[in-house]
């Protein structure tokens, strides 16, 4: 007998807890959005706070979210509480993504300091082995193709390779890249990889298309396409400049296979 | 002129009636068809590694589909396209959880090799 009240109990307070973690979903009054509202408030300012990471936020995000809690604040006013209460919990969620991606973007950041010194120890070591004589990597040189392990690469920002608001090589960016076809010429085996980049958005179709415009160029110079592959990476991965490091418009011209 | 005035409002408050009536069917098919289409990307990313360090968040917009079906069930539409609008929210965070997940082994990675 004890047992069966015992079940029952416990049966009924399992059901009171479904039924009030599936009222956190419905709860769409009044109460509710201030809460959440206020909850939202919290994270931006802790956010804002946060000076760890708030050079590497997605401002895409941020400030998506600080509208969202703006219009969530006016539908309240409205006293539209459905709609008060999607504004506001959207928000929340586009906060934490956004804190998130400046995490991912920071130990990116780390990744590339680690990366750094990992190369320079490695160079140290290096020093004993035969280096090639200049007039061999004549080529190379000349497309001021920057070594790092086995791998070639180098990047130039937009304004120096392509015209204004267009994405048809400039003069400069023509020699530029005509030095790139010479080296690729020279070594029939190696094989380049173009990264386009982007500065304030992560607007990752506008750098892929810039790093397409690029393979089209190398392919109509007699560059075989399938040495070429075009990537690319919105304004995830930072340059590291004289200023620290920062986001910026360019494309990154990675060639491999070079003996 | 009585009888054409009748009928004029007769035909406005048919008209009217029509128009709440396919307005709230394009509703329904609206929220179904991003609740299939949240089903399909949830689908995906049970299948892929996500379900390593974004299981919260799985959890949470499974319990969204649920919500969004039950208020169809219940007419609520507009309610149910803000549920399911918010679920659709949840992806970016799973993405975001993903490229932190990606930057955390890379960063490990070469901690690994700096101490070789």
């Amino acid at each position: 007998m004890n047992k069966l009240i015992k079940y029952r109990l416990i049966s009924i307070l399992s059901l009171m807890l479904i039924f009030i973690s599936t009222g956190n979903l419905l709860a769409w009054d009044e109460d509710s959005c201030k809460k959440i509202i206020e909850k939202a408030d919290n994270a931006i300012s802790d956010i804002d706070n946060n000076f760890e990471i708030k050079e590497f936020l997605p401002y895409d995000y941020y400030s998506e979210a600080v509208i969202n809690i703006r219009m969530s604040r006016w539908e309240l006013d409205n006293e539209e509480y459905e709609l008060a209460f999607f504004y506001a919990s959207t928000a929340l969620i586009k906060i934490e993504t956004a804190r998130i991606y400046a995490e991912a973007r920071k130990l990116e950041r780390d990744r590339l300091i680690y990366e750094k010194n990992y190369y320079r120890k490695k160079k140290k070591e290096e020093t004993a082995e035969p280096v090639k004589t200049p007039t061999d990597m004549n080529e190379i040189i000349e497309a001021n193709l920057l070594k790092k392990g086995n791998i070639y690469r180098i990047e130039i920002i937009d304004r120096n390779l392509f015209e204004k608001r267009r994405l048809s090589l400039s003069k400069r960016g023509l020699k530029s890249m005509e030095k790139i076809i010479r080296v690729l010429e020279k070594y029939s085996n190696s094989k380049l990889r173009i990264v386009g980049h982007t500065s304030f958005t992560d607007y990752r179709k506008f750098s892929e298309r810039k790093s397409k415009r690029l393979k089209k160029f190398f392919v109509a110079n007699n560059i075989n396409g399938d040495r070429i592959t075009a990537i690319g990476a919105g304004n995830r991965i930072v340059m590291d400049t004289a200023v620290g490091f920062r986001r910026i418009d360019r494309i990154e011209l990675i060639i491999t296979g070079i003996e | 002129m009585k009888i054409k005035t009748a009928i004029f409002i007769l035909l406005i408050f048919t008209v009217s009636l029509s128009s709440r009536y396919l307005s709230a069917q394009d509703q329904v098919r609206e929220v179904r068809n991003l609740t299939t289409i949240v089903e399909k990307k949830l689908g995906k990313i049970k299948n892929s590694d996500a379900v390593n360090y974004a299981q919260e968040e799985i959890n949470i917009i499974e319990g969204y589909i649920k919500e969004t079906k039950r208020l169809i069930k219940e007419e609520k539409y507009q309610r149910a396209y803000y549920v399911i609008s918010i679920a659709i929210s949840y992806f970016n965070l799973v993405s975001a959880k993903s490229s932190l997940n990606e930057s955390k082994t890379e960063l490990n990675k070469i901690k690994e090799k700096l101490n070789e």
